[in-house]
């Protein structure tokens, strides 16, 4: 007779792994290390397809896991003596089963997400780009067209990694890439857009809360990828009116001053 | 090494010890992987010597040491830097910027270089770390002591804040990023790091020029006095520094005049015989009227290279037999300076002007600095003494027209509009 | 006149009158005179690629002027000069007049300047086109100015050169010049006949330093026919009150490869 002890260390393994698994997502929040806070307006519609999605994935994960660890625990060869296991040449219903039931879903999650998919890359704000982003190894470096409001004219303000917006309006970013792959990411906007060499892609989104927080490049984009971060603030349209003056009075500066260091 | 590592490696060697042979085997794979990865002696970090100059002034072995000893001796090593008063420079921001990548007692992160400049610039600032060779144009080379962007005039150092304005805005148009979200006091001591890296390498290089100058009773050594080395060779460096504080360039108030016209006349000066501005920035601003040129850092190599391959071809038949011998040698010695201690001469590009890139800052201020002093290390003269603060001001705001110039005409002097080029 | 010779000049004086009648300069001064030649065929200089301004600067046949060998085979630009330091200057030697490098026929003229520390330097364009003068120092803070047709520039030096500077035009890449940073009166540059003179120099033991800038410094001399060898192009001479002369040195050919 074989080993009884080593069917029943695995057939626990494979019950770790279901277990390990809630436990981890179910500590994660308390250890801060779930989803950022969300500032957007489209946030909640983002989160709660994370949640439909990742609820629905975890039952599918938790059962799947649970047969496996239940068919190991049960068909083990030592507790069953010399049973012999019956031979079957496949079966088309059971297969038509696992075939329809995931396509199902997938199926209804491609068409239950497509409203928050098209509202974020496809239902563009009718405006001009509030600033322009180009993305460059490593470093992001910011255009505002200034009080005309077009890009590419003499008043437009060139900042560098500091990114300020204004709270409770439409955002529209031209999203530009000088060099290669980059991968525009504020966590606190559900906001991530690859940038990409050769292209003008028009991010948009808003912002529903003042405060600053990261802008990260999602996209490994050399050695430089983890040092390529700059911040965004979201304030008061009085406050983001006043900070693009003082900082173009800065850019067009004739004489030496000091340089307000407000960053 | 740093610390962690190292206790890992020790208790490896530990559990080693006791563990059953299969166990061991697992670790003893993982202990040779570890020890091909990290878990090796590593040298202490060192500062580069420089080959090139070495090998120009033909210094012998014994020279070289001795240049390494005093180095050594007024600026300490790459983990413990020394500052002698004379320099000016703040003991305690260098520590902060050298050594290892560590948090010290009290948490402070240390080893601000290595963390964020020396793989570009290098260990040493000598511009040769790791990424160098991949970028256009090659990182800055601290060791000549020249720099580019700055308020002061063409031969004279940066200001402190100068260079405090570099590190916040990065150089749009290079690989130099912006550090502007380090902060101020990392900032401030990596300035520091920065002055004191051009400080020494400007020190090797007087002191290896200086050989030259030796009496033959000197016997090739240098004198290793207080007073040569601080008065004659640490002073005169030091000094420079500490004088560009002072020596900002005084900027006349702009002309008051329609900006329109002080475009227009600034398009003369541009075109015309005074400025000449033209000549290399070429008709179009597109910065291709002259392409052959090389930067200073560039041009040593460059004309040194040259030197070696004349060398190589010139007739040894005139040569006693140790003079060949002795030949050969620098010529080894040159093509491996040449080869591993330098990066390939590259020409540099008069700035295109239709991009609405500024790499020493956007400023109107940064382009009088720039006109007004030229760019030290780069062909662009300065202008000071032939044209008038007022004319300055006219070029700066036609150079700062240039990426919108455009009426629907090309022509010789009406280019496409480059602007949106990336 | 350099500084240190002032306050030598001046603490002499007060020594002087202070001890004896006698002067502490030398008592005597002599001049120094020689003559490079080149051995062997003097080679063409190679025409100069004029691709800047051609409409101006074509007019000149320019040629390379690195080697310049004129009549009777005379090397020119051969820069001598005095190595010893604090030497003693004849008083008559006071640098009043600012040294002229002129940008002339898109070459620089003279093709090698020579000024003291502290002496003005005036860079002036001759030319109808506009230069900008990069002067390569080393110990002093290098310059580069634009300077406009008929225009000029005054810049002077606040230390003594080890070796000449190269000054270059950015504008036109053919250019090249030199200048020659002394901190005392002793130095010339051989004329187109590779002849020199260098007057009033303190009678006694000098020490010469020996350049050109296709064979750097000249380290093997034929002199009487015999080669010698002047190491790190130093050269050992006695100034007599009578007068000093080197004769012909000659400079073989192969010293310029």
């Amino acid at each position: 007779m074989r080993n009884r002890l080593a069917g029943l260390f695995w057939s626990l393994v494979f019950l770790a792994v279901p277990v390990l698994g809630v436990a981890v997502f179910a500590v994660a929040p308390s250890i801060d290390v779930w989803l950022p806070k969300d500032v957007s307006a489209h946030g909640k519609d983002i989160d709660s397809l994370f949640y439909f999605i990742l609820a629905l994935t975890g039952i599918v994960f938790i059962a799947t896991e649970m047969l496996l660890f239940w068919f190991v625990w049960k068909y083990d060869e030592a507790a069953r003596g010399d049973q012999k296991a019956t031979y079957i040449q496949g079966s088309h219903t059971l297969e038509v089963i696992w075939t329809i039931i995931p396509a199902v879903l997938l199926l209804f999650l491609a068409i239950y997400q497509m409203n928050a998919w098209a509202d974020m890359k496809m239902r563009r704000p009718v405006m001009k780009p509030t600033v322009e982003v180009v993305a460059r190894q490593f470093e992001w470096r910011l255009r505002y067209p200034g009080p005309d409001g077009d890009l590419g004219t003499p008043d437009d303000l060139f900042l560098v990694n500091d990114l300020h917006v204004p709270v409770d309006e439409d955002i529209l970013v031209q999203l530009k890439s000088m060099d290669v792959l980059h991968s525009f990411f504020l966590p606190n906007l559900r906001v991530k857009q690859d940038a990409v060499p050769g292209m003008k892609i028009p991010v948009w989104f808003k912002a529903s809360e003042v405060g600053q927080y990261d802008l990260v490049c999602a996209e490994l984009c050399g050695w430089g990828h983890y040092k390529m971060k700059g911040r965004i603030t979201i304030e008061s349209r009085e406050d983001f009116d006043a900070w693009l003056e003082a900082k173009y009075r800065e850019q067009e500066a004739t004489q030496a001053e000091p340089l307000q260091e407000d960053l | 090494m740093n610390r962690h590592s190292f206790f890992v490696c020790e208790s490896l060697q530990r559990v080693m010890q006791n563990a059953s042979p299969a166990l061991a085997c697992t670790l003893l794979l993982c202990g040779l992987l570890m020890s091909a990865t990290g878990c090796g002696k590593t040298p202490a970090a060192s500062f580069r010597p420089n080959m090139v100059e070495a090998a120009k002034q033909r210094l012998t072995p014994d020279q070289e040491a001795q240049v390494a000893t005093i180095l050594e001796a007024m600026f300490g090593t790459p983990d413990d830097p020394v500052a002698l008063p004379e320099t000016g420079l703040d003991v305690s921001k260098l520590r902060l910027a050298a050594g290892p990548v560590h948090s010290d007692i009290v948490g402070r992160k240390n080893g601000l270089f290595r963390e964020h400049c020396s793989h570009c610039h290098g260990v040493t600032g000598d511009g040769m770390g790791p990424t160098a060779a991949f970028l256009n144009p090659y990182p800055r080379d601290y060791r000549p002591g020249w720099f580019k962007f700055k308020s002061t005039e063409r031969a004279d150092k940066p200001t402190h804040a100068d260079l405090v304005t570099i590190l916040n805005n990065g150089i749009n148009g290079t690989s130099m990023p912006s550090f502007a979200l380090l902060g101020e006091a990392k900032v401030d001591a990596l300035v520091e790091y920065v002055k004191y890296l051009s400080m020494r390498g400007e020190a090797e290089l007087s002191l290896m020029r200086y050989y030259f100058e030796l009496d033959d009773e000197d016997e090739g050594k240098l004198p290793e006095t207080r007073e040569f080395l601080v008065e004659e060779i640490l002073l005169p460096v030091a000094e420079r520094w500490q004088e560009a504080e002072d020596a900002i360039i005084d900027v006349p108030e702009m002309p008051e005049v329609d900006l329109q016209e002080s475009i227009a006349l600034g398009k003369e000066l541009f075109y015309g015989n005074k400025a000449n501005c033209v000549k290399c920035h070429g008709v179009t601003g597109l910065g291709d009227g002259q392409a052959n040129d090389y930067d200073d850092w560039n041009k040593v190599v460059k004309q040194w290279s040259d030197e070696v391959l004349s060398a190589h071809d010139a007739s040894t038949s005139e040569m006693s037999r140790e003079e060949k011998a002795e030949h050969r040698a620098w010529l080894a010695r040159s093509d491996k300076a040449l080869a591993g201690d330098a990066l390939d001469p590259r020409t540099i590009q008069p700035r295109n002007l239709r991009q609405a890139i500024y790499r020493g800052g956007r400023r109107p201020l940064d382009l009088y600095y720039r006109i007004h002093a030229g760019i030290n290390g780069a062909p662009m003269p300065a202008a000071a003494g032939t044209l008038t603060p007022d004319e300055i001001w006219h070029i700066v705001n036609y150079v700062r027209s240039l990426p919108y110039e455009y009426d629907g005409e090309l022509g010789a002097d009406r280019s496409m509009v480059a602007r949106d080029r990336l | 006149m350099p500084t240190s010779n002032v306050r030598r000049i001046g603490l002499s004086f007060a020594a002087a009158l202070l001890l004896t009648p006698a002067s502490v300069f030398a008592a005597e001064w002599g001049t120094l005179t020689g003559r490079f030649v080149f051995g062997g065929d003097a080679p063409a200089a190679p025409k100069l690629t004029v691709d800047k301004d051609v409409d101006v600067c074509s007019k000149f046949d320019l040629v390379n002027e690195e080697l310049v060998v004129g009549e009777g085979k005379g090397v020119a630009n051969i820069v001598i000069f005095v190595r010893d330091k604090n030497v003693d200057v004849h008083p008559d030697l006071k640098a009043t007049e600012p040294v002229v490098l002129d940008n002339l026929g898109c070459r620089f003229f003279p093709h090698v300047a020579f000024v003291q520390v502290g002496q003005d330097m005036v860079i002036k364009n001759s030319d109808p086109v506009g230069h900008n003068s990069n002067v390569a120092t080393l110990k002093n803070p290098a310059s580069n100015t634009l300077i406009p047709a008929g225009g000029e520039t005054k810049i002077s030096f606040r230390s003594d050169e080890a070796v000449p500077a190269a000054v270059t035009c950015n504008i036109h890449p053919w250019m090249k010049g030199w200048v020659v940073v002394r901190d005392n009166p002793y130095a010339a540059v051989t004329g187109e006949d590779g002849s020199f003179t260098i007057e009033k120099l303190p009678a006694g033991e000098l020490e010469l330093q020996l350049w050109h800038e296709k064979a750097g410094y000249l380290d093997t001399i034929v002199i009487g026919g015999k080669k010698t060898d002047v190491k790190r192009g130093r050269m050992d001479v006695e100034i007599k009150a009578s007068g000093t002369d080197l004769g012909e040195m000659v400079l073989d050919a192969s010293v310029f490869k």
